[in-house]
């Protein structure tokens, strides 16, 4: 139950952010996960259903900048990144920094920008710093991407291979408001001056703060050796072609830490691990045939390990 | 090395590699007596199995089943019936190589250990040496350790292990073999033996050689053969006097040596310094005893002393046996006029053979000089085993054209030599020198020192003359083992039926009464230390989780495998059991995910929540049940 958090910092985030996303609470969950496990989000749903929304709303409870870049085919790296720019007055070059060099950064559509764009972007988002004309420019800390993508539209789009999606901590998707929701959306109405209008409820050195504190959640050799015995039976899994990777291993494990943190342990159980599996690996196997969702077949591999003790 | 790769933590793994090396020491053992093709196979079969565990290729249970029969069939293709354990040893070898083709569950290891252990019996039909009992101690505390593994793997489920729960298996394993040692004495001494070897069966081996005939180069194969002959304990004497006289030969045809029944006047006469010892002879298959040259007297029943100084039994030798024996040594050895027989030339004898000997001995005036000029010209020749004069006349060839040979070819040609130019002689077959053991105090003889030489009668005195003796080359043998081999020979091997008797016996004399009264403190000590151990173990199946899970099942809560704790007790509806279960697994989660131990508070909380949770399932359990 990913929902049942009990960490009091993550309880006022939530309750904070209620009011104004209703019915997205774990989507807001799991972005709060990559956020504080060092991580990004990939979110692939259908327009309209507030994947911008909740991009703003994180940012502005947290007290972050915020950043949009809106995916188009002849987007350039140098859009995301930004350019030096010659200044006459000055008589030099100055580095124009682009959308990039905010906090939270929303990449719309990631799936409409171009090959070369994409892997300028994901290549800031592994290093976390860009280099432009020679020149290295480190990202702001905490930087944290959300990416969006839109499964139905084919036509004109780049999908991103596995090898770039694993790059991407958490892959999920919002999914319909339930009615409840729905209908207090259209009562209320939605407005972005509202969102922009949220108060901060952390501030940066707080998050550093929980992001180090995580960090330090103690992981038992009886939980690493179950992960490990999960990667190992994907790799062997007749269905799967490309198993999990080691940097999937490592997503599973701060991922689960942080649950644990929003759990108010210490520790890790495998439930913390069991509960994010299905966001954190399906996107990163490849099935030998389509005819599945990846998603079952992590379920049924997982379904096969014992658990501990 | 697929080995080196593996975790050693998982405990599946850690199990099939002790296995592995179960089976190959048990394996060792038989491998160099049965056939090649048993062999190859056998170590084929590991290496694949080795390969497919860790490849993860499994192999259908039929083609396994199939393989079983052919290899049963295999060995008996072509059987006797007088070697019907060879197949039968053979078959077995192979069906436990099968073993870990199949599946690894419990139930194979057990199948495989008990096959190890049958195949490392097997070995002793083989050998009889103490390098069984070194296999058996390792085989031992292996099977053991893996069998607590099995335990801790199906108690607890968990594959994979620390450092910790290793060194505290490992504490039990040496715990118990620590405690079976004198439990296996005990059963060692007082378990009826039957006064025969149950399985008489001609398969050991070490060969003396020496039958009423002797073709020359047959004794060559038997000097490289370091097997045991026999053990003699006496004290150390000059190793110039070490020979061994099993059997003379007379009667040369050319080819081999026979011996001849040759009866003596009665006239000859011994003195010399005597000695007294102790022959362990191992079964030779032969009738002729070695006794230290010149024998005075055997004390052996049933013995028939033939001229010259040579023992024979009745039957072959088919079992170790023991006898004394007294020698004459530095002896002068009188006879009046030997037989005519010791004259005797073989009919193709060559001309250049008779002019070689005239011309070697030109110069000699008398016996003496011709004996001495014949061992100087044949100090010219190499001595060898390898490559040794073949043909219808190999004295012939030995002497004009390899000129290398072995004992044998240089007492051949001395004897003939000497017989031409009309000096009786003849060649005693036996074993010379001997490895001493100064703890033991024992000369221990090997087939390796199989020896030929020559007696040849002077001036009324039958002398030793050994051609080749000082050439032959001799290892050192390590002591140590020397004396491991004699100890376990003597208290282990020949442990029969008799001894058991003597020992018996001695036990009723009052040297041994106080044996009664330690017994009771002992058998107390023995009951206390299984007792303390029976209470470990059973704290260790009573683990609180065991005890918590089964609580639970009582009140028809039963846990999957792939359910985390948590996860198990969220859907209980009961709400009051809920919240117990819950206080007990955060309780113990912290503990077990911190990789903390259970202290004893610790311990006494979880205990008094348990209660609390067996009270509450049990109240649920008598009442009917309501629907929240």
């Amino acid at each position: 139950m990913i929902e049942k958090v009990k960490n009091q910092k993550i309880l006022n985030i939530l309750n904070h952010l209620k009011s104004c996303l209703q019915g997205k609470e774990k989507a807001i969950i799991l972005s709060l996960i990559s956020i504080f496990s060092k991580g990004h989000i990939l979110i692939e749903d259908l327009p309209g259903l507030g994947k911008t929304s909740l991009a703003i709303a994180l940012s502005r409870a947290l007290n972050l900048s915020f950043g949009r870049i809106q995916c188009t085919n002849d987007l350039l790296p140098s859009d995301i990144t930004g350019l030096s720019v010659f200044n006459k007055s000055t008589g030099e070059f100055e580095f124009k920094p682009g959308p990039i060099f905010n906090n939270i950064v929303l990449v719309d559509e990631i799936n409409r920008a171009t090959p070369k764009t994409q892997s300028s972007l994901l290549e800031a988002m592994a290093e976390e710093q860009v280099t432009i004309d020679g020149t290295t420019y480190k990202l702001p800390k905490p930087f944290f991407v959300i990416a969006t993508q839109n499964p139905i539209e084919f036509y004109g789009t780049f999908p991103l291979p596995e090898g770039q999606l694993d790059r991407f901590m958490l892959k999920i998707s919002i999914g319909y408001p339930t009615s409840e929701a729905e209908s207090e959306i259209l009562k209320k109405g939605s407005s972005r001056e509202e969102l922009y209008k949220l108060t901060p409820v952390l501030d940066r050195e707080e998050i550093l703060q929980i992001q180090n504190d995580i960090r330090n959640i103690y992981i038992s050799d009886k939980i690493i050796h179950w992960i490990i015995d999960f990667i190992d039976a994907t790799r062997k899994d007749n269905r799967i072609i490309l198993g999990l990777s080691t940097r999937a291993g490592l997503a599973i494990t701060y991922a689960a830490k942080t649950n644990a943190f929003f759990k108010g342990r210490d520790y890790i159980i495998p439930e913390d691990v069991k509960e994010i599996i299905p966001f954190v690996t399906p996107h990163r196997i490849i099935l030998r045939e389509d005819s599945i969702s990846k998603e079952e077949v992590i379920l049924s591999v997982l379904e096969r390990i014992s658990v501990p003790p | 090395m697929p080995l080196l790769s593996i975790d050693f933590f998982k405990i599946n793994h850690l199990l099939f590699v002790i296995s592995i090396f179960i089976v190959i020491i048990c394996f060792w053992g038989i491998v160099f007596n049965i056939s090649l093709s048993v062999g190859i196979i056998f170590s084929t079969i590991i290496f694949l199995s080795i390969l497919f565990y860790f490849k993860g290729i499994k192999i259908k249970q039929w083609i396994i089943n199939v393989l079983s029969i052919i290899f049963l069939i295999l060995p008996f293709l072509n059987f006797s019936i007088e070697d019907i354990i060879l197949p039968s040893v053979e078959a077995l070898a192979l069906i436990t190589a099968l073993r870990f083709l199949g599946n690894k569950t419990p139930r194979e290891y057990f199948q495989i250990y008990l096959m190890a252990i049958l195949l490392l019996s097997a070995s002793t039909i083989f050998s009889v040496s103490w390098i069984f009992l070194v296999r058996f101690a390792i085989v031992f505390i292996l099977c053991l350790f893996s069998i607590l593994l099995i335990t801790y793997l199906k108690e607890t489920s968990q594959n994979y292990t620390g450092k910790g729960v290793l060194k505290g298996l490992l504490k039990y394993t040496v715990i118990i073999t620590i405690l079976s040692i004198p439990i296996s004495v005990v059963f060692f001494i007082f378990l009826p033996r039957t006064p025969y070897p149950l399985l008489n069966i001609g398969l050991a081996s070490a060969k003396t050689g020496f039958s009423s005939t002797v073709n020359l180069g047959s004794i060559s194969s038997i000097e490289e053969d370091k097997s045991t002959v026999m053990r003699v304990k006496m004290d150390k004497i000059d190793v110039n006097q070490l020979y061994w006289r099993m059997i003379t030969f007379d009667n040369f045809d050319g080819k081999k040596w026979t011996r001849e029944e040759i009866f003596n006047n009665g006239d000859e006469k011994i003195t010399g310094n005597r000695i007294r010892y102790s022959v362990f002879f191992e079964p030779s298959y032969e009738n002729y005893l070695p006794v230290l040259d010149f024998p005075l007297n055997v004390y052996l029943q049933n013995l028939i002393l033939e001229y010259p100084g040579v023992y024979k039994t009745k039957n072959p030798i088919q079992k170790p046996l023991k006898y004394i024996a007294e020698s004459y040594i530095n002896y002068e050895y009188y006879e009046k006029q030997p037989n005519k027989k010791y004259l005797q030339l073989p009919d193709n004898i060559t001309n250049r053979f008779r002019e070689l000997t005239e011309e070697i001995t030109s110069k000699a005036l008398s016996k003496e000089e011709i004996i001495n000029s014949v061992i100087d010209f044949l100090k010219n020749y190499e001595y060898s085993l390898k490559i040794l004069p073949q043909g219808n006349n190999p004295v012939d060839d030995f002497v004009f054209n390899t000129k290398k040979g072995n004992c044998e070819y240089f007492a051949t040609t001395m004897a003939l030599m000497l017989r031409i130019k009309g000096i009786h002689s003849r060649v005693v077959g036996g074993f010379r020198g001997g490895s001493y053991n100064p703890f033991g105090s024992y000369y221990l003889i090997r087939a390796s020192d199989a020896h030929l030489w020559v007696e040849a009668w002077t001036n009324g005195v039958w002398k030793r003359y050994d051609p080749s003796g000082s050439r032959v080359v001799r290892y050192n043998e390590p002591i140590v083992f020397n004396l491991l081999d004699y100890v376990w020979n003597n208290f282990v091997i020949n442990y029969d039926f008799t001894t058991q008797l003597k020992l018996v016996n001695s036990i009723k004399s009052p040297t041994f009464h106080f044996e009664k009264k330690y017994l009771l403190p002992l058998l107390f000590f023995i009951v206390l230390i299984i007792s303390i151990y029976g209470l470990k173990i059973y704290k260790i199946n009573r683990s609180p989780l065991k005890r918590f899970l089964k609580i639970m099942n009582k009140g028809g809560y039963e846990r999957k495998n792939n359910e985390g704790l948590e996860e198990f007790i969220i859907n209980i509806s009961d709400y009051q059991i809920r919240e117990l279960a819950a206080k007990f697994i955060y309780f113990y989660l912290e503990i077990y995910f911190k990789d903390k131990k259970f202290s004893k508070s610790d311990i006494k909380k979880i205990n008094s929540i348990l209660e609390e949770l067996d009270a509450s399932i049990k109240r649920r359990i008598s009442k009917p049940i309501k629907n929240h």
